[in-house]
Protein backbone atom coordinates (compact mmCIF):
# COMPACT_ATOMS: atom_id res chain seq x y z
CA UNK A 1 0.00 0.00 0.00
CA UNK A 2 3.10 2.71 1.08
CA UNK A 3 4.63 3.28 -2.21
CA UNK A 4 8.52 3.91 -2.22
CA UNK A 5 7.26 7.53 -3.38
CA UNK A 6 5.45 8.31 -0.38
CA UNK A 7 8.10 7.14 2.01
CA UNK A 8 10.38 9.41 0.70
CA UNK A 9 7.53 12.08 0.87
CA UNK A 10 6.88 11.44 4.61
CA UNK A 11 10.74 11.20 5.00
CA UNK A 12 11.37 14.45 3.37
CA UNK A 13 8.42 15.64 5.22
CA UNK A 14 9.85 15.03 9.00
CA UNK A 15 13.12 15.94 8.39
CA UNK A 16 11.74 19.56 7.44
CA UNK A 17 9.80 19.45 10.65
CA UNK A 18 12.89 18.58 12.52
CA UNK A 19 15.18 21.26 11.19
CA UNK A 20 12.30 24.05 11.22
CA UNK A 21 12.27 23.27 15.15
CA UNK A 22 15.81 23.68 15.63
CA UNK A 23 16.14 26.39 13.98
CA UNK A 24 13.08 28.07 15.37
CA UNK A 25 14.19 27.43 18.88
CA UNK A 26 17.23 28.81 18.15
CA UNK A 27 15.97 32.10 16.83
CA UNK A 28 13.53 34.22 17.67
CA UNK A 29 11.03 34.78 14.32
CA UNK A 30 9.88 38.34 16.27
CA UNK A 31 14.00 39.66 16.41
CA UNK A 32 15.91 37.26 14.41
CA UNK A 33 15.01 38.85 10.78
CA UNK A 34 15.92 35.73 9.36
CA UNK A 35 11.96 34.35 8.29
CA UNK A 36 10.58 35.61 5.99
CA UNK A 37 7.37 38.02 6.83
CA UNK A 38 3.87 36.84 6.20
CA UNK A 39 2.73 37.24 2.82
CA UNK A 40 -0.56 38.26 4.00
CA UNK A 41 0.64 41.06 6.19
CA UNK A 42 3.02 42.44 4.48
CA UNK A 43 0.98 42.70 1.23
CA UNK A 44 -2.13 43.74 2.67
CA UNK A 45 -1.44 45.20 6.32
CA UNK A 46 -4.22 42.36 7.53
CA UNK A 47 -2.98 39.49 10.19
CA UNK A 48 -3.86 35.95 8.47
CA UNK A 49 -5.13 33.11 10.67
CA UNK A 50 -1.52 31.96 11.16
CA UNK A 51 -0.01 35.38 11.42
CA UNK A 52 2.63 34.77 14.64
CA UNK A 53 2.12 30.93 14.35
CA UNK A 54 6.12 30.71 14.10
CA UNK A 55 6.43 33.39 17.04
CA UNK A 56 4.21 31.34 18.96
CA UNK A 57 6.20 27.99 18.18
CA UNK A 58 9.18 29.48 19.09
CA UNK A 59 7.77 30.27 22.80
CA UNK A 60 6.57 26.67 22.92
CA UNK A 61 10.03 25.63 22.48
CA UNK A 62 11.01 27.66 25.09
CA UNK A 63 7.92 26.44 27.64
CA UNK A 64 6.13 29.91 27.99
CA UNK A 65 2.58 28.88 26.95
CA UNK A 66 1.32 32.13 27.87
CA UNK A 67 3.49 34.01 25.61
CA UNK A 68 2.38 31.16 22.66
CA UNK A 69 -1.00 32.21 23.39
CA UNK A 70 -0.80 35.78 23.46
CA UNK A 71 0.81 35.64 19.84
CA UNK A 72 -1.42 32.86 17.69
CA UNK A 73 -4.22 31.23 20.75
CA UNK A 74 -5.31 29.27 17.54
CA UNK A 75 -2.08 27.71 17.04
CA UNK A 76 -1.52 26.77 20.73
CA UNK A 77 -4.98 24.88 20.37
CA UNK A 78 -4.49 22.92 16.55
CA UNK A 79 -0.67 21.92 17.01
CA UNK A 80 -1.11 19.01 19.12
CA UNK A 81 -3.87 17.44 17.27
CA UNK A 82 -1.59 18.77 14.10
CA UNK A 83 1.62 16.79 15.36
CA UNK A 84 -0.75 13.43 16.09
CA UNK A 85 -1.91 13.58 12.36
CA UNK A 86 0.61 14.11 10.86
CA UNK A 87 2.47 11.31 13.00
CA UNK A 88 -0.85 9.18 12.07
CA UNK A 89 -0.14 9.90 8.59
CA UNK A 90 4.03 9.16 8.87
CA UNK A 91 3.03 6.31 10.57
CA UNK A 92 0.43 5.26 7.94
CA UNK A 93 2.99 5.75 4.72
CA UNK A 94 5.74 3.59 6.61
CA UNK A 95 3.96 0.23 8.35
CA UNK A 96 0.90 0.98 6.68
CA UNK A 97 -1.49 1.57 9.85
CA UNK A 98 -1.64 4.95 11.41
CA UNK A 99 -2.34 5.74 15.18
CA UNK A 100 -5.95 5.63 16.39
CA UNK A 101 -7.97 8.01 15.53
CA UNK A 102 -11.70 9.14 15.86
CA UNK A 103 -14.00 9.81 12.71
CA UNK A 104 -14.65 13.37 12.45
CA UNK A 105 -18.09 14.16 11.05
CA UNK A 106 -18.51 16.01 7.81
CA UNK A 107 -20.02 18.83 9.55
CA UNK A 108 -17.38 19.17 12.39
CA UNK A 109 -14.74 19.52 9.68
CA UNK A 110 -16.56 22.02 8.01
CA UNK A 111 -17.24 24.33 11.65
CA UNK A 112 -13.00 23.78 11.91
CA UNK A 113 -12.81 25.70 8.61
CA UNK A 114 -15.26 28.41 9.57
CA UNK A 115 -13.91 28.95 12.60
CA UNK A 116 -10.47 29.22 11.19
CA UNK A 117 -11.73 31.49 8.92
CA UNK A 118 -13.43 33.87 12.02
CA UNK A 119 -10.60 33.77 13.68
CA UNK A 120 -8.51 35.48 10.74
CA UNK A 121 -11.44 37.61 10.20
CA UNK A 122 -12.05 38.43 14.28
CA UNK A 123 -8.03 39.45 14.91
CA UNK A 124 -8.07 42.37 12.37
CA UNK A 125 -11.03 43.64 14.05
CA UNK A 126 -10.52 47.00 16.27
CA UNK A 127 -12.85 46.22 18.95
CA UNK A 128 -12.07 45.77 22.25
CA UNK A 129 -12.32 41.59 22.68
CA UNK A 130 -11.81 40.79 19.47
CA UNK A 131 -8.34 43.12 19.00
CA UNK A 132 -7.02 40.81 21.61
CA UNK A 133 -6.61 37.84 18.86
CA UNK A 134 -3.85 40.42 17.01
CA UNK A 135 -0.63 38.75 17.69
CA UNK A 136 0.51 39.79 20.95
CA UNK A 137 -1.66 41.85 22.04
CA UNK A 138 -2.87 39.59 25.32
CA UNK A 139 0.86 40.36 26.51
CA UNK A 140 0.74 42.79 29.35
CA UNK B 1 -8.54 15.69 14.78
CA UNK B 2 -7.97 11.99 13.45
CA UNK B 3 -5.22 10.71 11.71
CA UNK B 4 -5.35 11.61 8.28
CA UNK B 5 -6.57 7.89 7.30
CA UNK B 6 -9.88 8.00 7.87
CA UNK B 7 -10.85 4.94 9.77
CA UNK B 8 -13.82 3.33 8.41
CA UNK B 9 -16.79 3.28 10.85
CA UNK B 10 -19.54 4.96 8.74
CA UNK B 11 -22.76 2.84 9.64
CA UNK B 12 -24.14 0.51 7.74
CA UNK B 13 -21.99 -0.04 5.06
CA UNK B 14 -20.08 -3.08 4.29
CA UNK B 15 -16.48 -1.78 3.42
CA UNK B 16 -13.36 -4.23 2.53
CA UNK B 17 -11.38 -4.59 5.52
CA UNK B 18 -7.96 -3.12 5.96
CA UNK B 19 -9.18 0.21 3.30
CA UNK B 20 -9.37 3.55 3.82
CA UNK B 21 -9.80 6.83 2.44
CA UNK B 22 -7.27 9.79 3.25
CA UNK B 23 -9.21 12.98 3.90
CA UNK B 24 -5.36 15.21 4.28
CA UNK B 25 -7.15 17.10 6.72
CA UNK B 26 -3.89 17.97 8.27
CA UNK B 27 -2.48 19.30 5.55
CA UNK B 28 -5.60 21.21 4.05
CA UNK B 29 -5.44 23.00 8.33
CA UNK B 30 -1.68 23.67 7.39
CA UNK B 31 -2.21 25.05 3.93
CA UNK B 32 -4.67 27.28 5.14
CA UNK B 33 -2.78 28.29 7.91
CA UNK B 34 0.48 28.47 6.25
CA UNK B 35 0.22 28.54 2.11
CA UNK B 36 -3.09 30.19 1.09
CA UNK B 37 -6.38 30.57 2.61
CA UNK B 38 -8.90 30.43 -0.45
CA UNK B 39 -7.28 27.39 -1.58
CA UNK B 40 -6.51 26.14 1.22
CA UNK B 41 -10.21 26.23 2.64
CA UNK B 42 -11.15 24.09 -0.61
CA UNK B 43 -8.87 21.79 0.55
CA UNK B 44 -11.01 21.80 4.28
CA UNK B 45 -14.14 21.33 1.78
CA UNK B 46 -12.80 18.38 0.12
CA UNK B 47 -11.90 16.37 3.60
CA UNK B 48 -15.36 17.45 5.16
CA UNK B 49 -16.64 15.65 1.88
CA UNK B 50 -14.64 12.38 1.97
CA UNK B 51 -15.89 12.14 5.36
CA UNK B 52 -19.45 12.83 4.68
CA UNK B 53 -19.33 10.75 1.45
CA UNK B 54 -17.87 7.51 3.68
CA UNK B 55 -20.75 8.28 6.48
CA UNK B 56 -23.25 8.22 3.30
CA UNK B 57 -21.57 5.14 2.14
CA UNK B 58 -20.10 6.76 -1.20
CA UNK B 59 -16.87 5.04 -1.26
CA UNK B 60 -16.07 6.24 -4.92
CA UNK B 61 -17.89 9.40 -3.65
CA UNK B 62 -15.52 9.59 -1.06
CA UNK B 63 -12.31 8.12 -2.75
CA UNK B 64 -12.65 11.54 -5.29
CA UNK B 65 -13.39 14.20 -2.58
CA UNK B 66 -9.70 11.94 -1.61
CA UNK B 67 -7.88 13.09 -4.76
CA UNK B 68 -9.39 16.51 -4.98
CA UNK B 69 -8.66 17.40 -1.51
CA UNK B 70 -4.85 16.39 -1.90
CA UNK B 71 -4.89 18.24 -4.86
CA UNK B 72 -5.88 21.52 -3.66
CA UNK B 73 -3.07 20.80 -0.82
CA UNK B 74 -0.59 21.08 -3.19
CA UNK B 75 -2.06 23.77 -5.63
CA UNK B 76 -1.81 25.77 -1.90
CA UNK B 77 1.15 24.73 -1.40
CA UNK B 78 2.56 25.79 -4.72
CA UNK B 79 0.50 29.35 -4.49
CA UNK B 80 1.89 29.50 -1.04
CA UNK B 81 5.82 28.74 -2.25
CA UNK B 82 5.04 31.46 -5.12
CA UNK B 83 3.51 34.17 -3.42
CA UNK B 84 6.20 33.65 -0.51
CA UNK B 85 9.17 34.62 -2.80
CA UNK B 86 7.44 37.44 -4.68
CA UNK B 87 6.99 39.07 -1.39
CA UNK B 88 10.13 38.09 -0.81
CA UNK B 89 11.01 40.19 -3.70
CA UNK B 90 9.02 42.87 -2.79
CA UNK B 91 10.64 43.02 0.47
CA UNK B 92 14.29 43.23 -1.18
CA UNK B 93 13.10 45.63 -3.42
CA UNK B 94 11.87 47.87 -0.78
CA UNK B 95 14.98 47.29 1.57
CA UNK B 96 17.44 48.30 -1.91
CA UNK B 97 14.93 51.60 -2.85
CA UNK B 98 15.59 52.27 0.73
CA UNK B 99 19.16 52.44 0.56
CA UNK B 100 18.90 54.32 -2.64
CA UNK B 101 17.15 57.26 -0.48
CA UNK B 102 20.11 58.55 1.60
Amino acid sequence: MADVRNRWFIVAMLGAIAAAAVVLRIFDPATAGLFPPCPVRYLTGWYCPGCGSLRAIHQLLHGNLQAAWALNPLTVVLLPFLAYGLASHALYEIRGRGLPGVFLSARFIQGLGVVILLFGVLRNLPLYPFRLLAPGLMLP
Amino acid sequence: MGGAPTPLQAQGVVIPPGMTVPNYLVFAILATVLCCIPTGIVAIVYAAQVNGKLQAGDIAGAQLASKNAKMWCWVSFGLGLAITAISLLLVMAGVISGLHQH
